[in-house]
């Protein structure tokens, strides 16, 4: 406790100082109160024995500025006063003092007085400190709280998207089965009747330029309408794929061999610009959950990650397995990376950077549906060289040994 | 005429394509809305092939392939589904259907496929019975 004397009258600083030395209380000496007042500035000061009747700054006038201040009002101050009445008392504490001792100082009375004051101060600065962590913690718990209702507010999200896709996917379903069958049929029948249509005789000449447009231009005409239907079977599809939440069964499988399964199915998409590198967890790393959905995962991360590297021509990809706490998957790429703005967006369906007719925005939501199915998490960030990093992480299941044998 | 088809569903839309489609590949079309208004069918007229969707109102797919099933064991049911689940494919396996063809029918062939192998068996069935014992086999049902 660095303790500060404030007392102009020189025989009364020495008694006093005697018995801090005495009692090897560390202690700063001022014979005025700007001058004390200056210490208590620079000075990290925790008791002020202040003598009230003081040239330049009197003791209650101290005392006022140390309490007024919030840097310094944790100071105990004791005023030190001949004046033993209780109005001057009265007056004492009102300015803030927090004990005082009458003159002449008595050596027990002092040595009471001050133990007291440490005492306090101790407690002071304990719940001080202990204000602090609080403030952290409850900081903390903030920052948790709002990260946790993100990720609720996103799988709530996702969930309600869920059972729009799956009802739009159904409503959708019926009438492109009736329009595709009746395109089949119009080819089929065009197959039939178009050469009659263009062998006919015409007596008008302009009728059978018209006719032989139509017989020339028929094929395409249903050929666009097939194309449209494929794009709406595919869209309608991954609808399906991302709604799909009915519980399947699930196996205890080597999850490193459904990256390599993933990998050869795409082997396709990749095996002209993308040079493809991976570095597997010695030991099987074993899983428990739907192996193809999982599988299916893996695959829209790895055609994500070509159609990221396509944009700027070749590169390559790189897939990390290894198992701590928690399976972690790492799917890098040195593909265009995504614009910062972006990140957030990449798990809405429908949201694509890709061209028209390209990407349907599904491919990332049903990996994210999947994971967080599986009670696992996906991140993403841009690589600092370039290129994104998908990072998976999903649970280590329990007690695999039993299901081994 | 190849045989007799009765195309349930509770879409007219889809039930007419499928009338036109078979129809003009020579069959002898008939339709209902739903399982109910099929067995009612079934009941005055012998059909070959039941091509059945599996959601529908007042008696859905699976119900109605369960009694034919049970009524007239000689009639085909394919089964067709714009659900695609496990357990939908598997009722339908289950209750014996010959298949069941995900809507929506992009391949058109595959039901094609289907009712031809349909009454291909039926009629090697036909065949054999009437080597047997040289029966006319016109209402066997």
């Amino acid at each position: 406790m660095r303790t500060l004397v404030a007392e102009d009258g020189a025989v009364a600083r020495r008694i006093i100082e005697s018995y801090l030395q005495k009692w090897n209380v560390p202690y700063v000496l001022a014979e005025n109160g700007r001058d004390a007042w200056n210490i208590i500035k620079n000075d990290g000061i925790d008791i002020a024995i202040v003598d009230w009747v003081m040239p330049e700054m009197d003791g209650l006038d101290l005392i006022r500025k140390i309490k007024g201040s919030s840097a310094f009002r944790h100071i105990y101050t004791i005023l030190l006063t001949v004046q033993d009445r209780e109005d001057d008392m009265v007056l004492g504490f009102e300015a803030g003092a927090d004990d005082y001792i009458v003159k002449p100082v008595n050596h027990s009375v002092l040595s009471s007085r001050l133990k007291a004051g440490k005492r306090i101060t101790e407690y002071y600065q304990l719940i001080l400190r202990q204000n602090k962590e609080l403030m952290e913690k409850s900081l903390l718990m903030e920052t948790l709280v709002q990260q946790k209702s993100r990720q609720l507010f996103q799988a709530e999200k996702m969930s309600t998207l869920g059972m729009l896709a799956a009802g739009v996917a159904h409503e959708i379903n019926n009438p492109l089965t009736f329009i595709s069958g009746n395109v089949q049929m119009l080819e089929m029948f065009w197959a039939e009747a178009g050469c009659a249509v263009r062998e006919a005789p015409y007596a008008d000449s302009g009728k059978a330029e018209k006719m032989k447009y139509i017989q020339e231009k028929m094929p395409q005409v249903i050929g666009g309408m097939q194309n449209g239907v494929r794009r709406i079977t595919k869209i309608v599809q991954e609808l399906c794929d991302f709604s799909r939440q009915e519980k399947e069964k699930t196996v205890l499988f080597n999850i490193g061999n459904s990256i390599e399964r993933a990998l050869d199915l795409c082997a396709n998409r990749l095996k002209h610009h993308v040079t493809v590198s991976n570095e597997m967890c010695q030991d099987a790393v074993l899983f428990r959950g739907n192996r193809s959905r999982i599988e299916q995962a893996f695959v829209n991360l790895i055609i994500n990650a070509a159609d990221a590297i396509e944009e700027v021509g070749t590169g390559s990809l790189y897939v990390r397995l290894t198992k701590e706490e928690r399976i972690t998957i790492v799917i890098e790429d040195t593909g265009k990376g995504i614009p910062q703005h972006c990140i957030e967006s990449i798990w809405e369906p429908f949201f694509t950077t890709k061209p028209q007719g390209k990407g349907t925005g599904l491919g990332l939501p049903i990996s994210y549906t999947i994971i967080r199915n599986h009670g696992g998490s996906i991140a993403v960030e841009n690589r600092p060289g370039g290129g994104a990093r998908f990072t998976v992480s999903l649970p280590v299941p329990d007690a695999p040994v039993l299901e081994l044998g | 005429m190849k045989g007799r088809l009765l195309i349930v569903d509770d879409e007219l839309e889809i039930q007419e394509m499928l009338c036109n489609h078979f129809g003009f590949l020579g069959y002898e079309m008939h339709r209902a809305f739903n399982g109910r208004e099929a067995l009612e069918k079934m009941a005055n007229a012998k059909f070959d092939v039941v091509i059945s969707d599996i959601i529908m109102p007042e008696m859905d797919g699976i119900d109605l392939l369960r009694n034919i099933k049970q009524q007239y064991p000689m009639t085909h049911v394919i089964m067709i589904t714009g659900y695609v689940k496990l357990e939908n494919a598997l009722a339908c396996m289950r209750h014996g259907a010959d298949t069941c063809v995900f809507k929506p029918f992009n391949d058109l062939r595959e039901l094609d496929g289907a009712v031809a192998a349909a009454l291909n068996t039926l009629e090697v069935w036909h065949q054999k019975l009437k080597q047997l014992h040289g029966l006319k086999l016109d209402n066997a049902g």
